[in-house]
């Protein structure tokens, strides 16, 4: 036989279907060709990739399922219930009953309870009172940060978990589960000798990750002369803190890498720029999480770039240059944006 | 050009058909309408058709209720089951048509839940590339048609026999190794990088 003859039998043959006699001449026939061999070999590599791909074995629900699986299925046999993809139960009158009954005691009591501390209730406000209940919301004491636009890479608000009140112009502090930071993709000449606090590097431009701080005399400058600094402007300011609670990352450490400038503390210059909204499927984003004493502990892929090896290539390098390091922040989750470009 | 000639292409209809004298009291005292004795035939199989279910939805909640569904729908047919067949492929046909029909109803391909469970290894790079891996063979699989997918699930994963597959799909064993062949063809144009 030859190779195209052999070529129809491989099959059989690696599932182990052929009989004796053909199965003896498909050895002797591999044992003299390569590229038979080479043929078999794939078919192995195949199967061994789909196992290895369905990462094994099935989960096993477990012993109690299994021991209750046949009962749950008598019992839907002798109650006649056909269980196809629940949908709802069927409730007798009863259980139907129950709901309405209780919501109906339950207006009941609202109403007679309600009454006397309806007679009691004054008929009118007080012009005070009306001031204060028409008096437009306080504004929060969260602080903001003012971000360079051209330190941000492009992602999307709604990926960060982040809420955008947009008629404050700002976000609100009490959805803010963490804190947020971002910074660009470290690229050469910023890499994590730059990120580690701890090296000394303590001059604002120098920390990608540590919180940049604005004087109110620098705020006030950007607002005269402009929206914000430009990155040449800034000599290479490579990192803009999003926003943080009051509780949070506003402590002694920050004020003293600001000039503990008070003023500060008030201060909303924040301002979600254009591009900082704009979704580009070829952005994603790192999580990194810094232990207790501040050293890395994981970096995940938070989502995914579109790409698989621009996810792969980043977290290689994201580890590389952080491990090791010591970052301010401690017991955070920081959100590091990346693109396929900054894996270039 | 030859034709393969299977080592003894009756022994797993066989096996499978070999009359199992306390199975097939089982089954006749659940054609009369004895539940218990069905529980006890379900116990029998339970792990095998939710595994194979399993196979094809990839997620607990789905694989459960087919499963189950899948039991009690055999023994409201138990009436029309010839007792002198075997049990197994009958069971198995109904389990098999009734995951490919609510996946086909759902428009789902193959919903795998557990793609995002935790990776086995703890180093982040490995883990990636686990996940990524086995996201690319999922969806490669998934992209299969239902007629070449459920040939090699059936052989690959669950490891059945030429002749078990034919018989539980009803098809002849040339289909099976004509499908088998086409979808290993297509994975490995599909999964060709990772070989």
């Amino acid at each position: 036989m030859n190779c195209k003859d052999i070529e129809q039998l491989l099959q059989a043959y690696h599932d182990g279907e052929l009989d004796p006699t053909q199965r003896r001449e498909v050895e002797s026939h591999l044992a003299e060709c390569p590229h038979c061999q080479a043929k078999l070999a794939e078919l192995s590599a195949l199967d061994g990739l789909l196992i290895d791909g369905e990462a094994g074995k099935i989960p096993d629900p477990g012993k109690h399922y299994w021991h209750s699986f046949s009962d749950r299925i008598t019992r839907k046999l002798i109650h006649g219930q056909t269980p196809i993809i629940r949908t709802h139960r069927v409730r007798s009158l009863k259980f139907k009953l129950i709901p309405i009954l209780s919501g109906a005691v339950a207006v009941f009591l609202v109403v007679v309870i309600s009454i006397p501390l309806l007679k009691k209730a004054p008929t009118k406000f007080t012009e005070e009172e009306v001031a204060k209940l028409t008096a437009p919301p306080k504004k929060s004491n969260v602080r903001f940060q003012k971000i360079n636009e051209n330190e941000l890479l492009e992602t999307e608000i709604d990926d960060l978990n982040l809420s955008l009140d947009e008629s404050a112009g700002g976000l609100l502090a009490g959805d803010i589960k963490e804190e947020v930071f971002m910074a660009p993709a470290p690229s050469e000449g910023t890499g994590a000798a730059d990120i580690a606090a701890s090296t000394g590097a303590r001059k604002k431009d120098d920390a990608p990750i540590i919180a940049e701080q604005e004087t109110a005399a620098e705020v006030a400058s950007n607002r005269s002369v402009g929206e914000t600094k430009t990155r040449d402007e800034r000599a290479k300011p490579s990192t803009a803190k999003v926003a943080e609670t009051p509780s949070g990352y506003a402590d002694s450490e920050d004020k003293t890498l600001a000039g503990g400038t008070a003023a500060k503390e008030t201060e909303e210059t924040w301002g979600f720029d254009r591009q900082f909204k704009t979704k580009t499927d070829q952005t994603g984003i790192l999580r990194v999480e810094i232990d207790s004493t501040g050293q890395l502990a994981k970096v995940t892929v938070y989502r995914s770039s579109g790409d698989t090896s621009a996810d792969s290539i980043a977290l290689k390098n994201y580890r590389k240059q952080w491990e090791g390091k010591i970052f301010r922040e401690r017991q955070r989750a920081l959100y590091v944006p990346f693109s396929q470009d900054t894996n270039d | 050009m030859p034709v393969p000639v299977l080592k003894d292409e009756g022994a797993a209809a066989r096996q499978t058909s070999r009359a199992d004298p306390e199975e097939k009291q089982l089954l006749a005292r659940a054609k009369n309408g004895d539940t218990e004795a069905f529980g006890k035939l379900v116990q029998r199989y339970q792990r095998r058709v939710y595994t194979v279910i399993y196979r094809f939805v990839r997620n607990h909640t789905d694989a459960d209720d087919l499963a189950q569904d899948a039991f009690i729908r055999a023994f409201k047919a138990i009436d029309r089951f010839d007792l002198r067949y075997p049990f197994s492929p009958w069971m198995y046909r109904i389990a098999i048509n009734l995951t490919l029909n609510h996946l086909k109803k759902r428009k789902l391909k193959m919903v795998d839940t557990d793609i995002e469970r935790k990776p086995s290894s703890d180093n982040p790079v490995d883990a990636l590339e686990q996940y990524q891996t086995r996201r690319k063979v999922h969806q490669a699989i998934a992209k299969l048609p239902p007629k070449l997918r459920q040939v090699l699930v059936l052989r690959v994963y669950e490891n059945w026999p030429y002749a078990q597959i034919a018989e539980v799909l009803e098809i002849p064993i040339g289909t099976v190794m004509s499908r088998l062949s086409r979808a290993r063809k297509a994975l490995k144009e599909e999964l060709g990088s990772l070989l």
